[in-house]
């Protein structure tokens, strides 16, 4: 009886040895299949990734994408864009925020917004776009669905972040799910630390906040899962990654990203891209400051080990450098769309500014020009806090609401009806607006709608422009500073130009993103 | 679905680990320890120190004209002096009872049946005038059951051997039965049965794999397996459903309580739990192995033979299931044969193979590439642990008996391995999963063809 016994157990303890094996093995090769994605690279680059030895500890860079995919959406857009270069012997990792709505050049496409990449070109676009801007190689990608992000954090129990904003997802309108965040060292559990990543709307630092709060998050997961031991967090992990996590690392390179690459963690730098927001063709884009990508650029590459060539490319004109990329007919440029056309509307632009217009965090400490993307005609750049001294418009006296917008939008604060002056016009023959960006008519256009905002171009972001029939057009317009929203209706007067009718002045700017 | 495959991995492999467990010498019973001393032994038998129980040795032969011979040969060799041997002609339709006549010099014997089993007419019962001991009977062909039954009725000894007509016996084989069933309470018992292409002049102690070819050679490592681990397991947990129609041995009392052999597909397994039933709630009855009781079989030697020699076993088991069906099911937490029978190998040997390929096949289907991979290292994994373990012991079992591999096998066996996990075991599934659904619309089995080789010749020439 005790060998039967004894039998019983050797064999049961075999099986569940030989279970947990297998299960482990199983769940190891089906995920490490399952969440393996090959991309085509830049030739460019493509050389260095299959030389990267990361046996022997040699830097990399690691692009970490949170996709953001609403139901019925397709593919999803890259909401969250962070780029790492490890450097194991410097035992040093460089961590830098892109901008999701960081203006890119997308040929063939209508969209071109960084976080809109990913929706025209997937994984492979978003990779070369971010490689074109910040001249830096991408080495590895880890795409991580948002939604999944939550149990990631779970499977680590928690993450601590030290938070420097207190503030409370009930008072914002984009974000579903309570949690009240204090200010200090807290705890995130994987749904709060969801909502503290992608809270935007109640940080006056705006989508910078966020990528703040994104990189704290990012660097908490990290710092914990390089230190994880427990099989059943390991389980935990899998069972998560499988499904929502997609990337160019085979297991095996994890594996010895895990070993060799660990201790750089204690020693990561965080950066931030600064810029200034704009709006083209009636959609918002910022515009990343050329100088400090620049400088950010020279420090990731010199942290890859890649200083002669970041340096080289430094010294290239700018021009030049664009040049060559639309012969060599790139896709993409993060440098201005159209810098040939010299009739940009900013050129003619009515010298009207806020002067209230400070330049606040987004605006570059380190420059003190417009932060616009380059022109060749240098003469009319003008910085955003130099602006005219008129008076913004809103001061006129209140009136009541009348027409389209009037009564039923409780976003309209007021509606001004002034007498304004046509804009005289060079067009020869105008049949409808165009809505054409860098055309006569579009400035023109702009001029008008700037003159019914009482702004100065220059200071103007166009949110959103669209037309009424085949005279008239309504636009959403702020100032630099996003303090000021209006909604612009212009029409045009044949043989005459553009005349602003009527300008509401809004509450909010109903046509910025989340 | 990870855990899915894992749980049905986990159940799958119970059953092996078990067995290679339980095999192991530690686990023996206490009257297990025989032949612990041959020297000794065989000095007692030849001087009559120990006391031989009459053996009858049945031989059913339905056309085996091409064996009969060799078969006749080994009978002479038997270093035994209590037995005696009856061929059972099964109206055989080619020369057999012509070849029995010219070497036994048959002349009509006076032998009667008992009369309590029924039988097909047997035409006449003679007897060899150069060998005294050895019978045999003529009868109507009705199946190799039948003519067992026929055996029994005219046996006129308390323990039946009964053999195919391809299995040959080793000298002391009868000295081995009869020491086993020195014990009272052994009604039945399997003997060990080798692979006949692999005997050499030395049938106790070396086998040689040269003159085998690979697909013999690979059901020499399967049945090394089924005798010493599985069946040496499963007689252990007295749960053994099949005493091999090769060689079995019954004590014939024991046959006439549970009716005899019924007219089946497979009725070595029929017998086999026909006894099991009736010993079920008799404790001091057992079912043993006899692991020093060898024989050697012919083993088909052509995918073709071996494919119909699979399929009827397969056919066998299914049709046991459906007629042991109520004692099963009553006994099935309470009996370790009806266990064995339905979990190990009717739900995990043969309803799981559909399973498992359905599961493969689908993710085969459905699966990227990549997961067609990450399935194949996983199927290596088991393929390498489960197939190369299981040979491994089972050949070291096999060592642990006595048995040597001639020299320069040792590759051969090596090949045997590879071929036994990259092909045999496939094709074994496709056998369970074929014969177990070709059983419900064609029931009849086919005779396998016997090779016609001359062992006897062979053993000179190897001699030689």
């Amino acid at each position: 009886m005790g060998k039967k016994f004894l039998l019983f157990i050797m064999t049961a303890v075999t099986v569940l040895i030989l279970g947990a094996g297998s299960y482990a093995f199983n769940v190891f090769t089906s995920t490490s299949a399952s969440i393996y994605e090959d991309i085509d690279r830049n030739p460019e680059f493509e050389q260095r990734l299959k030389n990267i030895d990361l046996k022997d500890g040699d830097p990399i860079s690691v692009l970490i994408m949170g996709l953001d995919t609403q139901k019925g959406e397709k593919g999803g857009r890259a909401d969250t864009m962070v780029l790492l270069t490890i450097n194991p012997e410097e035992e040093s990792v460089q961590m830098v925020s892109i901008p999701r709505d960081t203006y890119v050049k997308v040929r063939g496409a209508e969209e071109n917004k960084m976080n809109s990449t990913y929706q025209v070109g997937g994984t492979e676009m978003t990779i070369k776009s971010i490689e074109e801007f910040l001249d830096v190689p991408v080495d590895y990608f880890v795409k991580v669905n948002m939604q999944s992000f939550e149990g990631i954090v779970d499977a680590l129990d928690g993450i601590t972040v030290q938070n420097d904003l207190e503030f409370d997802t009930r008072d914002a309108e984009h974000l579903k799910g309570d949690a009240y965040f204090p200010k200090g060292e807290i705890t995130l559990n994987g749904k709060e630390a969801l909502l503290y990543a992608r809270m935007r709307e109640l940080d006056p630092r705006g989508d910078f906040g966020r990528q703040k709060r994104q990189r704290q998050v990012i660097e908490q997961v990290i710092q914990k899962g390089a230190s994880i031991s427990s099989v059943t967090n390991f389980g935990d992990i899998f069972e998560v990654v499988e499904n929502h996590v997609k990337t160019n690392l085979s297991f095996n390179e994890m594996w010895k990203i895990q070993s060799n690459y660990k201790d750089a963690r204690a020693n990561i730098e965080q950066h931030k891209i600064e810029g200034t927001d704009k709006k083209i063709d009636g959609i918002y884009y910022y515009m990343p400051d050329e100088k400090q990508v620049e400088e950010i650029s020279y420090k990731l590459n010199s942290h890859l080990g890649l200083a002669d060539q970041a340096s080289d490319a430094e010294k290239r004109p700018i021009e030049e450098n664009m040049k060559k990329e639309d012969k060599e007919g790139n896709l993409f440029t993060s440098k201005e769309p159209k810098p040939e056309s010299g009739n940009d509307p900013v050129t003619e632009a009515e010298p009207r500014s806020e002067e209230e217009n400070p330049p606040e965090e987004r605006a570059p400490e380190t420059s003190t020009e417009e932060p616009a993307p380059p022109k060749e005609d240098e003469g009319d750049k003008k910085s955003a806090t130099n602006g005219s001294e008129d008076a913004p418009q809103e001061q006129t006296e209140p009136e009541p609401s009348e027409g389209r917008g009037g009564n039923g939008d409780p976003n309209v604060k007021q509606v001004i009806t002034d007498d304004w002056a046509v804009v005289p016009t060079d067009q020869e023959s105008h049949t409808h607006i165009t809505f054409e960006k860098g055309s006569l008519d579009w400035k023109e256009m702009t001029t008008a709608i700037a003159a019914g905002a009482g702004l100065s171009e220059d200071d103007m972001i166009v949110w959103w422009a669209a037309g009424e029939g085949t005279d008239k057009a309504i636009a959403t317009v702020t100032n630099q500073a996003q303090t000021e929203n209006y909604r612009v209706h212009v029409t045009w007067i044949d043989g005459a130009g553009y005349k602003p009718v009527k300008t509401e002045v809004l509450y909010k700017n109903d046509q910025k993103n989340g | 679905m990870d855990l899915f495959i894992t749980i049905f991995f986990l159940i799958s492999v119970t059953f092996p680990v078990l067995h290679i467990y339980h095999c192991l010498p530690f686990f023996r019973d206490e009257d297990e320890r025989t032949g612990a001393n041959k020297g000794l032994k065989r000095w007692k038998i030849e001087h009559g120190y120990e006391q031989e129980e009459g053996i009858s040795v049945l031989v059913p032969c339905f056309n085996e004209e091409s064996i009969i011979e060799t078969s006749i040969e080994s009978m002479k060799t038997l270093a035994y002096s209590q037995f005696e041997v009856i061929y059972v002609n099964d109206g055989s339709s080619d020369g057999t009872m012509n070849y029995l006549r010219e070497m036994l010099d048959l002349k009509t014997s006076e032998l009667s049946p008992q009369g309590s089993l029924k039988h097909e007419n047997v035409k006449k019962v003679y007897q060899s005038q150069l060998y005294p001991n050895i019978y045999v009977i003529d009868k109507v062909n009705g199946g190799k059951a039948d003519a067992l039954n026929a055996g029994i009725e005219y046996s006129q000894k308390d323990l039946v051997v009964t053999l195919d007509a391809d299995t040959i016996l080793t000298e002391n084989a009868l000295a081995a039965v009869n020491k086993a069933f020195k014990d009272k309470g052994v009604v039945a018992a399997g003997g060990m049965v080798h692979v006949l292409q692999t005997k050499t002049d030395n049938p106790l102690k070396r086998l040689s794999l040269k003159n085998a070819n690979m697909l013999v050679r690979v059901q020499v490592l399967d049945f090394m397996k089924a005798f010493y681990i599985s069946k040496l397991s499963l007689v252990r947990f007295k749960a053994l459903a099949v005493i091999s129609g090769a060689f079995g041995v019954f004590r014939k009392d024991i046959l006439f309580k549970v009716g005899g052999y019924r007219n089946s597909i497979g009725e070595d397994i029929d017998i086999t739990l026909r006894i099991q039933r009736f010993i079920a709630k008799k404790k001091q009855l057992k079912i043993t192995f006899i692991a020093d009781a060898i024989g050697y079989t012919e083993l088909p030697e052509t995918w073709k033979d071996l494919t119909k020699q699979r399929l009827r076993w397969q056919k066998a088991y299914v049709d046991c299931v459906i007629h042991f069906w109520a004692f099963f099911l009553k006994t099935l937490f309470t009996k370790p044969v009806s266990f064995f029978y339905i979990f190990e190998t009717f739900l995990i040997g043969t309803i799981a193979a559909y399973f498992m390929t359905g599961l493969v096949t689908y993710n085969l289907i459905t699966s990227s590439e990549n997961s067609i991979l990450a399935y194949m290292f996983f199927y290596l994994f088991f393929l390498f642990l489960f197939g190369v373990l299981y040979d491994l012991v089972a050949l070291r079992m096999n060592k642990h008996y006595g048995f040597r591999f001639q020299k320069g096998d040792g590759f051969r066996i090596l090949g045997t391995i590879l071929f036994d996990i990259i092909v045999y075991r496939f094709v074994a599934v496709y056998y369970v999963m074929y014969g177990s659904i070709s059983y419900f619309f064609n029931k009849k089995w086919n005779k396998v063809s016997r090779t016609g080789r001359k062992y006897n010749q062979k053993k000179s020439e190897t001699a030689a």
